[in-house]
């Protein structure tokens, strides 16, 4: 069976850095990484992944306008927003911007798989 | 400026409690970061003038580690994180699964692993801080540096310090099992904030 492909954004290393161990570890493909928002289209255009994990607040252009930027080129994307705790509204508008989930950090990694899973089908 | 604010007992039990609570739940975020069981201590909570920060910082020879986030929005100000380059350590040992001494400088992974540890601990205080007081707080990026001889610290108190004249320092320590961390943590509102805080809490 061939592996979802996942690109990972979020501007804190260590944060790609557990995303990745918990990706992996669960038979995910972390397909790229980056950490700007102003990167974040045209690696999407690059790697094609099946699913982006999406850190809210972005050095750059945000999340959410990065999240906006993908669904303009690409309806279907299949796009996670992860957030920390007090960021309610940002993740409204990541929803309504067109993000199909969210995780609120910190995570365990069952959230994580469990969150993503049910976006991926 | 310059002096204290006092406060009845009744309304410092208040604020502790939100404060306990902030606590707690960033005690909770923090092991669930470690993967391992952290205990927080009863936090201490007073009310002081900007002024004072730095004396409570400790001794200016020291190097410190400081986290700043910026609280916008209707109440703004910001939050200062500050700990010893050996609880920052210590912390880096629990954060990356190390052994306790472990670690003995702070590479970018380690900074980037405890300025998460500022974000999401003050996501969990000001969301305890917004419920209890009932003003909106909204924090943005973390910014961690780390000071030597208390510049850093310097600059960034002369820049609030044109907003505001008081702070509310909440002490704790954190532990996990063999790790020991303290930390303090400032919570400078602007003056607007603070007249709003104060009125919640009964002060005028």
């Amino acid at each position: 069976m061939v592996s979802k492909r996942v690109m990972i954004v979020d501007d804190a290393i260590f944060m790609r850095k557990v995303l990745r161990e918990i990706l992996t570890e669960n038979g995910y493909d972390v397909v790229g990484e980056v950490n700007r928002g102003t990167d974040v289209l045209d690696k999407f255009k690059d790697w094609k992944p099946d699913l982006v994990t999406m850190d809210i607040m972005l050095p750059g252009i945000d999340g959410i306008d990065a999240v906006r930027e993908i669904m303009k080129v690409d309806k279907d994307a299949r796009i996670v927003m992860i957030s920390a705790l007090g960021q309610d509204e940002l993740v409204d508008e990541a929803l309504k911007a067109g993000a199909k989930g969210f995780i609120v950090k910190p995570f365990i990694p069952s959230q994580v798989i469990d969150v993503i899973k049910k976006i991926l089908g | 400026m310059g002096q204290n604010i006092k406060m009845t007992p009744l309304q410092m039990d208040a604020l502790k409690e939100a404060v306990s609570i902030g606590a707690g739940n960033a005690a909770s975020a923090l092991s669930k970061m470690a993967q391992s069981r952290v205990n927080m201590s009863v936090p201490k909570a007073t009310i002081v003038p900007v002024s004072d920060i730095p004396k409570l910082v400790g001794r200016e020879k020291d190097i410190k580690l400081l986290i700043r986030v910026n609280i916008i929005g209707d109440a703004p100000g910001a939050i200062l994180i500050t700990m010893s380059m050996a609880s920052a350590l210590t912390l880096s040992d629990i954060l990356m699964e190390r052994k306790a001494g472990q670690t003995k400088m702070l590479g970018p992974m380690d900074m980037s692993a405890i300025q998460e540890v500022g974000n999401i601990m003050t996501g969990n205080y000001l969301r305890a801080l917004e419920t209890f007081l009932k003003v909106p707080f909204r924090s943005s990026v973390p910014f961690i540096a780390m000071d030597s001889e208390g510049k850093v610290l310097s600059g960034v108190l002369a820049e609030l310090g044109q907003e505001t004249d008081h702070a509310v320092v909440i002490e704790t320590e954190l532990k996990e099992k063999d790790h020991e961390i303290e930390t303090q943590f400032f919570l400078i509102p602007s003056h607007r904030s603070l007249e709003r805080i104060l009125e919640v809490l009964g002060v005028h």
